[in-house]
């Protein structure tokens, strides 16, 4: 038997009702392609503030210091008066160069010792980029311990 | 009684889904749409400090308080600019709202990058003494 040509062309898969359907798609597809190169989601940096938070931040005795298991390493960032640094580090009162002697100087210190506790004094003029850097810095070295030094009506220190 | 032949073959009323579905995906756009405009209006735009260890916003914790620091200094909380008593207060309603299923409250920083430490200082001293563990800061990934 003889089937007409135009019955062995008709199924639902003609042009005449994808048409639609792929011209939606395409639509969809086109949003979310504008949508996802228009907004870039944020990344987190956590910090973790502990129950005993509150801590004085008086110098301690250098006997005592020796008797703690993990020293703690004041980093302070203070705002550049000149020079090409845009702010001023010093670690545990040393003078350093700039934020790369203070990426060197930290990296052996978490190859010695991870678990030693930083303390980031930073000064209320530095700039949030220089101070998200040197946290960044010491996520990215692993420092179990960074605790952040502020200043209030009395000097207290608030750790992570 | 015989039938006139139009009657018998006459095809039968069919309904054609096409442009409902149409409408369908032309809605769900305008929703998605919208809702992205929203949502992208709740907060300050301000140039986020880069950090390269910043981690995706993984956790979906809904007890949590998002404050802007705008290059200025100033503060806002959901695009609203407001001063920083009506932001520490914020802080604390939010320690006091009983969180569902038990979600620690989290503060997030999404902090100019120009802007000056001293408001990040200010509230983390508040959130340390509000007793909020959590805060996260805002960055963006280097480009490379």
């Amino acid at each position: 038997m003889k089937i007409p040509a135009r019955k062995i062309g008709a199924n639902s898969l003609d042009g005449d009702t994808m048409t639609p359907m792929i011209d939606v798609v395409f639509l969809l597809l086109v949003f979310f392609i504008c949508a996802s190169v228009g907004s870039t989601a944020d990344k987190l940096l956590p910090a973790e503030l502990n129950g005993n938070s509150t801590t004085s931040i008086e110098p301690v005795a250098p006997a005592e210091l020796e008797a703690w298991e993990h020293p703690p390493v004041q980093i302070r960032i203070e705002p550049s008066a000149a020079g090409d640094n845009p702010v001023a580090v010093f670690l545990d009162d040393e003078p350093l160069t700039g934020i790369e002697s203070l990426s060197q100087r930290l990296t052996r210190l978490s190859a010695a010792d991870a678990a030693t506790r930083i303390i980031l004094n930073v000064n209320d003029d530095v700039e949030v980029q220089q101070f998200i850097l040197i946290y960044d810095l010491c996520q990215k070295l692993k420092f179990e311990n960074v605790s952040f030094a502020v200043r209030g009506n009395k000097a207290e220190e608030k750790s992570p | 009684m015989r039938l006139p032949d139009a009657a018998l073959h006459r095809t039968p009323l069919r309904f054609n889904i096409t442009p409902m579905i149409d409408v369908v995906f032309l809605l769900i756009i305008f929703f998605l749409v919208a809702s992205y405009f929203i949502r992208s209006d709740q907060s300050t735009e301000v140039e986020l400090p880069v950090a390269s260890k910043g981690q995706s916003d993984d956790i979906s914790s809904p007890h949590r308080l998002t404050i802007t620091i705008e290059p200025d200094g100033h503060l806002s909380v959901g695009g609203v600019q407001m001063p920083e008593n009506h932001v520490f207060r914020r802080i604390e309603e939010l320690n006091a709202s009983p969180a569902a299923n038990g979600e620690k409250p989290e503060v997030r920083i999404r902090s100019d990058r120009n802007a000056k430490f001293v408001s990040i200082r200010k509230l983390i001293e508040h959130c340390a003494a509000q007793n909020i563990r959590s805060i996260r800061f805002a960055v963006a990934l280097p480009q490379d």
